[in-house]
């Protein structure tokens, strides 16, 4: 060691100072890449899921050429947009906008996520999607899509279209009597689906979430386990036994059952028309869309959930932020792009031009407007949980009463907190 | 490095050219220098480029750190001395990076109240409460455009009727064709390069003060609320409602809340309702049962078909020998988040290939019993080759005289496997073991995906099901109850169940040094 220290002090000066000097050098030129790396030019910055993406790029295109502001869309997966805005926000790196659904909005304003938006021309879009997007008298997205549940039906199996679920339960029995098909009714039934998918008919029978009025939402009247929500329960498991509810069917399954021509209803939304080859409209299967026809005369009320662009509450340039989403998303330009993401459009424009271009995707969008917004309560994935495991229960054998009386017992429970 | 084993020569002193002396001053062979001067650079430069970020938002303690640990570094490498240090330091910085901080971070996380509605800290959460408060007054909403002044930014605004005028900090101005002397229109881009003067634009007229609500409109806007940083107190001016900080939540004297909160430091009530909430404490031990049962069952049982399969194949000569050991590996060669989906389609009671195929109706999924069997089944499928691999490769090291020896004191097949073969293994395959067992206790993604913790619970409190495990419950119970995540008691179960697993390891581990005595 000592040597090493002695030949130290007799080297020639030069060594020592390319020593210091080449490091030296290379480190300067790391921090400078990676300054230049971390300061890209951009004014706004969006997450998007993928899917989205060229959309979005054509539409911060617009506010480019109109006002020179770069935006920079960046892809996140659709699940984790919400959870790493609420992680990344409050340190100070998280987007300017997100594209989101509208059953956020409760989690991110209570966690103080995303701002308020007005809108300048509020009275072009459909009113259901601007309510979905609502907190407490507020908006938080300005929507461009819509999403709703309808019932779809093989026109070569059944070509008359039902007028009241009793008929829907009448001809798929006889269809499978007859041996026509195996299972002539199918709808989504894995505890991840089925409380969003049989929410229709559980409304059908008078049961509900939440309390629907004026004011939206009433969390404060909780209906899972109400009369009509039991009745709801025994009818399902009538019909699991009966043989027309086969419980162990789920999205995937039904979407390529149908697209086979071997089902004669399925409940489904928008997103089973287009589907990168298995959509109904790919498969060549002839079919029609309604709505759900109504139960003991009751209508079927399915969610209707939207998409829509938030503004961060965590942007360093709120206010170009706001101009973003109210003058450019909001408006025509904008919402025809977004027309290419395969869900019912929103804003009145788009929707004339929907019914002359593809009827399918207009019918899922009017089998929504008897539907009720998907509500934002924070507190939804718990009771989506909690639903999931009740029905599965239900399925199986498990008596309604108690079985409901103890789900509406943890959602009560999930909403004090 | 191995140049440098002379310490006893002479020096060679000016007549070696530079590098030489270069390589005497550091150690090593001049590729040797290269690679560790570039390294170091390296980290110099990714410090150099934190530096500016970590001032901007005031993170001293943490620029501090990082640059004695820079320093350090570079003393560490450049000097030829202190090497057991230079052979200590990467694992330990490592260590501390990865290992230690995430754990410490855990811990502290556990004693806040930091998820839903606590994500903020104090100041953005009242920023965020003042923002959200500005109510518009009175019906104008103006179409605004920014504009440049020679001394201030103002805006252009146009009202419903649409006349337009230029709104400063002066007030408004009537503009009919053209903008007052020196005013200019800029374009969003422009405007927004300058965005905080826009945002604290003030605009004073008969109503009351205008400001934008976005660089394109503007209204009237009233704050509502208002925090005074002296007293520490929140006012609602429209209901006259004092609210008072109380663990991270304004709240009034009537109970009443407002959100969003921020995250404080609450001491050990995660714990206690850990351990006191009947609907937290009811399945809790089912689960925790469940949990051994699973995590013991799934080591022994791919480490039964592991090693017989490994034992079957350990013979020379054998035909096909290499085919059918890389047949044995594939399932280990898929990604296991994959594969348990593909298992839950196939699974399907009604549509799923082995009921199919089997021509049964067995509930695979659905059933509580059935459940826990195919979770166990599909985990042996995926478990079973990494057991086989190491068995191969521990059966391949134990010695063959040994074996010999035993086999001419005349001990049978089975007393070799008994008393020589297995008790060797072991000694090779115990720490392994223990690891496999501490894998499997948190196995989150084989319940999640082929069961999501599935069959429900009947009458559960809380959503429990049977086939779920410690890890996935308090997924659920962390991210998919209540109002949304909670991290903070995320992070007391992670530790509680961090207490388990490593008092479990701690356990194994030393059994297993006891099998090398024997």
């Amino acid at each position: 060691m000592f040597a090493g220290l002695r030949r130290a002090h007799l080297g020639p000066r030069r060594g020592v100072g390319w020593m210091v000097a080449g490091p030296a050098l290379l480190a300067m030129l790391i921090a400078g890449c990676a300054q230049a790396g971390a300061s890209e030019a951009e004014d706004l910055l969006i997450w998007v899921d993928g899917a989205n993406v060229p959309l979005l790029e054509d539409v911060a295109a617009l506010f480019t050429e109109s006002e020179g502001v770069e935006v920079r869309v960046q892809e996140v997966g659709f699940s984790d947009i919400r959870g790493q805005l609420l992680q990344a926000g409050p340190a100070g790196k998280g987007p300017d906008l997100i594209i989101g659904a509208n059953d956020w909005i409760g989690e991110l304003v209570i966690n103080g996520a995303i701002a308020a938006i007005q809108l300048p021309n509020p009275d072009d879009f459909n009113p259901t999607a601007l309510e979905a997007f609502s907190w407490d008298g507020q908006l938080y997205g300005v929507p461009y899509a819509q999403e709703n549940l309808a019932l779809y039906r093989n026109t070569d199996l059944v070509p008359e279209a039902p007028e009241t679920f009793e008929e829907v339960v009448e001809i798929s029995m006889e269809l499978q009597e007859s041996g026509e098909v195996d299972q002539a009714f199918m709808i989504p039934s894995s505890p991840d689906e089925a409380p969003y998918h049989y929410h229709p008919l559980v409304r059908g029978f008078g049961g509900y979430v939440f309390a629907y009025g004026e004011q939206g939402y009433d969390p404060s009247d909780v209906g899972i386990d109400n009369p009509g929500a039991i009745a709801a329960g025994e009818a399902v498991q009538g019909w699991v036994d009966s043989g027309l509810i086969n419980p162990n069917v789920d999205g995937g399954i039904q979407q390529e059952q149908f697209g086979l021509g071997n089902v004669a209803f399925a409940i489904s939304g928008p997103w089973a028309l287009v589907q990168g080859g298995a959509g109904f409209e790919e498969t060549g299967v002839n079919f029609a869309v309604q709505a759900i026809p109504p139960i003991d005369g009751n209508t079927s009320r399915p969610y209707v959930g939207s998409q829509g662009m938030m503004v961060s509450a965590f942007s360093d340039k709120p206010l170009l932020a706001q101009s973003f989403a109210t003058e450019v998303m909001a408006g025509v330009d904008a919402q025809m792009i977004m027309y290419g993401a395969n869900a019912p459009p929103v804003l009145t424009e788009v929707i004339e031009l929907a019914q002359q271009e593809n009827p399918n995707l207009a019918a899922v969008g009017e089998a929504g407007a008897v539907g009720e917004p998907l509500p934002a309560v924070p507190a939804m994935s718990s009771v989506f949980r909690a639903q999931g495991d009740a029905w599965t229960l239900i399925f199986r054998g498990a008596p309604v009463q108690s079985t409901l009386d103890n789900t509406a017992a943890i959602v009560r429970d999930a909403l004090e907190g | 490095m191995s140049v440098d084993t002379r310490p006893g020569q002479p020096d060679t002193g000016r007549r070696s050219p530079p590098t030489s002396s270069l390589v005497n001053r550091l150690g090593g062979s001049a590729s040797a220098i290269a690679v560790k001067l570039v390294a170091l650079a390296v980290v110099n430069g990714l410090f150099l480029a934190a530096v500016p970020r970590m001032i901007e938002v005031e993170a001293w303690s943490m620029l501090a750190v990082a640059g004695l640990a820079t320093l350090a570094l570079d003393v560490i490498y450049l000097r030829r001395d202190l090497l057991p240090l230079k052979y200590l330091v990467p694992g330990t910085i490592f260590m501390l990076l990865f290992q230690a901080f995430p754990v410490t971070y855990t811990f502290y996380l556990s004693f806040t109240n930091y998820g839903a509605g606590h994500i903020l800290t104090q100041d953005q959460a009242i920023e965020r409460i003042e923002d959200d408060s500005l109510e518009v007054v009175g019906a104008v909403t103006y179409d605004a455009r920014p504009v440049v002044g020679p001394d201030q930014v103002g805006a252009l605004l146009t009202d419903p009727t649409g006349s337009t005028f230029l709104g400063t900090t002066d007030g408004l101005t009537a503009v009919d064709e053209q903008l007052p002397e020196g005013f200019e229109a800029v374009s969003l881009q422009e405007a927004a390069e300058q965005e905080d003067a826009y945002a604290q634009l003030r605009i004073p007229t008969d109503e009351g003060e205008v400001r934008l609500r976005s660089l394109t409109s503007a209204a009237v806007l009233e704050q509502t609320r208002v925090y005074d940083p002296d007293t520490g107190v929140l006012t609602d001016l429209t209901t006259e409602m004092a609210y008072t900080p109380v663990e991270g939540t304004f709240t009034a004297d009537d109970g009443s809340t407002i959100t969003p909160g921020w995250r404080v430091p609450i001491g050990i009530n995660n714990y206690t309702r850990v351990f006191t909430s009947p609907e937290i404490s009811g399945p809790f031990l089912r689960v925790f049962l469940w949990t051994f049962v699973f995590a013991l069952l799934s080591v022994s049982t791919t480490f039964a078909l592991g090693l017989l399969l490994a034992i079957a194949l350990n013979k020379k000569g054998m035909r096909g020998l290499k085919t059918y050991r890389s047949l044995l590996i594939f399932p280990y060669a898929l990604p296991s988040f994959l594969t348990a989906l593909i298992w839950r389609g196939l699974l399907n009671e009604s549509f799923g290939p082995v009921n199919q195929i089997l021509a049964t109706e067995i509930p695979w999924l659905t059933d509580p019993t059935v459940a826990k069997v195919s979770i166990l089944l599909v985990n042996l499928w995926l478990g079973f080759p990494y057991m086989f691999i190491v068995s191969l490769g521990a059966l391949q090291s134990i010695p063959g005289d040994m074996l010999e020896a035993a086999e001419t004191d005349g001990a049978t097949g089975v007393q070799r496997f008994r008393h020589v073969t297995f008790p060797l293994l072991l000694v090779s395959l115990g720490p392994l073991l223990v690891a496999t067992f501490a894998f499997n206790f948190n196995n989150f993604n084989i319940v999640y995906l082929l069961t999501g913790g599935g069959p429900p619970i009947e009458g559960a409190q809380t959503p429990a099901g049977h086939t779920d495990i410690l890890i996935s419950y308090t997924y659920r119970l962390s991210f998919e109850g209540g109002q949304g995540a909670q991290y903070a008691f995320a992070a007391a179960i992670a530790v509680i169940i961090f207490m388990i697993v490593a008092s479990l390891s701690a356990w194994g581990f030393r059994r297993t040094v006891h099998l090398e005595d024997l």
